[in-house]
């Protein structure tokens, strides 16, 4: 379950760059008056919702309407500026794929450095090393370092270890399926895996076919306003793509 | 629970592989950690114990060595631990990790290298006929060891925790803590060792908390007493003084870390 309350993330809307002290001092005074001005992007304002165990959320919106802030707010790597969220169970979240790749260590190496930061133990990677290469298809490439590796098998050893993360709610920005046809397939069909094991699932997309097909509820954000669609089914797929563009 | 066998298990393997990302593509590798120092004793005991005759034999060669040791160590971790945040950009933004572990991870890297760095200066010690001073091997001594290797090691963190947040709101963090380490080598006793007049003793340790504990472990090694008047004044100053670090260092990490994060 996911139920979140009076969700605000705002940033300021600076105009100087204070990246450094020199910077800070040789404008000081407009510093301070950007410090007190009120004045306010908010990438999202005042978003309530909650979701049951095993439902499927689609988030849609145009580029910049704050998709990816609430996702990551929702995985937890932001700290919302109001208001509450609470998730019951472990978070997977797919907001990048192979974060903290290193390019000059093996793809063992990065294995058990990303498989760490995903929250799975070093004997549960240790047991599955086999099973996860060979998801990905790079069980020849165990020694070879990342930097002669093509995107594409980085891409499949990433999405490999991310899928095998053992989770209650996985969230996805837009990330569904990497590589060639064929590893795509295997990608979907590990979707599908969880989708019949009752995972909650919240999908960033742009695809309205797709929230059409899986989503048992759709929220749409566009400038820092939003509207939750329950019935997803009652809507045909031009409604809701007028809905996307912010016609709500 | 804050420290689980999984966060362990995070903060030890994110440290590992800082580690073994240091010697990546160089032929000895590994191997460096004790070669480095090793020649760099090398060094100092030809100029000092050869060369200009400084001191009584060997000894100031070796003091010279452990004092810059302890500083390298100081020096890397801070170094470190002030690009932690912006290093591990990627993880932190990705990935729900708790901050306090890439801070722990970049403090145990260099700790890693130091540890190493330590059993050479052990092994020169020793080799070279250091029998004068044993105070290291008893209850006394392992327990003053630790006891400031300990110190050290909340310095370095409350240092790490302010200088990461810092660093990624204004990048010039790093050139100005550049010019500390530069002036703070001289005004800490690795180099050579001065009396510091009585009324600026409290002063001295407490705007310099790194003094003391390198104090007592050159002491515990060398035999040399701590010339300090009132010492127990001055140690009681110098624990508030690195308690008083370590809870800004927490304030402050609480107040900007969610700022910082955004700024990344």
């Amino acid at each position: 379950m996911i139920q979140v309350k009076n969700l605000t993330k705002k940033y300021p809307q600076y105009t100087g760059q204070y990246r450094s002290y020199k910077s800070v001092f040789l404008n000081l005074f407009k510093f301070i008056k950007e410090r007190m001005n009120k004045d306010c992007f908010y990438a999202v304002k005042d978003l309530n919702f909650k979701i049951e165990n095993a439902e499927i959320l689609c988030i849609m919106g145009p580029n910049g309407a704050g998709k990816s802030t609430l996702a990551k707010m929702l995985a937890g790597t932001i700290s919302p500026t109001q208001g509450s969220i609470e998730i019951q169970g472990k978070i997977v979240p797919f907001l990048e794929l192979g974060v903290a790749f290193n390019h000059e260590l093996t793809a063992t190496d990065n294995y058990y450095l990303n498989g760490t930061l995903l929250g799975l133990s070093i004997d549960f990677l240790k047991a599955n090393k086999q099973k996860i290469f060979d998801y990905a298809e790079v069980s020849d490439f165990m020694n070879t370092p990342l930097k002669f590796f093509s995107s594409g098998m980085m891409l499949r050893l990433a999405f490999a270890i991310a899928m095998h993360s053992k989770g209650d709610v996985y969230i996805f920005d837009e990330i569904l399926a990497v590589g060639d046809l064929s590893f795509q397939k295997k990608c979907m069909d590990s979707f599908h895996n969880l989708l019949e094991s009752g995972k909650t699932i919240i999908v960033v997309t742009h695809s309205t076919d797709f929230a059409i097909q899986y989503a048992t509820k759709l929220l749409i954000v566009s400038n820092s306003r939003h509207k939750l669609v329950e019935d997803i089914k009652c809507y045909d797929k031009a409604e809701l793509e007028r809905m996307v563009q912010g016609n709500f | 629970m804050f420290f689980d066998s999984l966060a362990l298990q995070t903060v030890l393997v994110l440290s590992f592989y800082d580690l073994k990302l240091k010697y990546q593509g160089s032929v000895l590798g590994f191997f460096w950690s004790f070669f480095k120092p090793l020649l760099l004793f090398l060094v100092y005991f030809f100029v000092f114990s050869v060369l200009l005759k400084v001191g009584n034999g060997m000894q100031y060669a070796f003091r010279l060595f452990y004092g810059v040791l302890l500083w390298n160590w100081f020096s890397e971790s801070t170094g470190f631990g002030m690009n932690a945040f912006i290093g591990k950009k990627s993880i932190i933004t990705k990935i729900k990790i708790n901050k306090s572990f890439i801070l722990l991870a970049s403090y145990l890297t260099p700790f890693f290298s130091y540890t190493l760095n330590f059993s050479v200066f052990l092994f020169v010690y020793f080799v070279g006929g250091n029998k004068a001073h044993h105070d290291f091997f008893t209850l006394y001594g392992i327990g003053s060891y630790f006891l400031s290797l300990a110190t050290i090691s909340v310095i370095i963190i409350s240092i790490n925790t302010l200088l990461s947040n810092l660093n990624i709101l204004y990048r010039d963090t790093q050139t100005l803590w550049e010019l500390v380490l530069t002036y703070g080598m001289f005004v800490t006793p690795i180099v050579y060792e001065f009396a510091v007049p009585e009324k600026y003793e409290l002063l001295y340790y407490c705007l310099n908390p790194l003094a003391l504990p390198i104090l007592k472990m050159k002491a515990i090694f060398f035999g040399s007493a701590i010339n300090i008047h009132n010492l127990g004044l001055v140690r009681t100053c110098h624990t508030c003084t690195v308690a008083a670090l370590f809870i800004l260092a927490l304030y402050v990490h609480k107040s900007l870390h969610s700022k910082a994060v955004d700024s990344l």
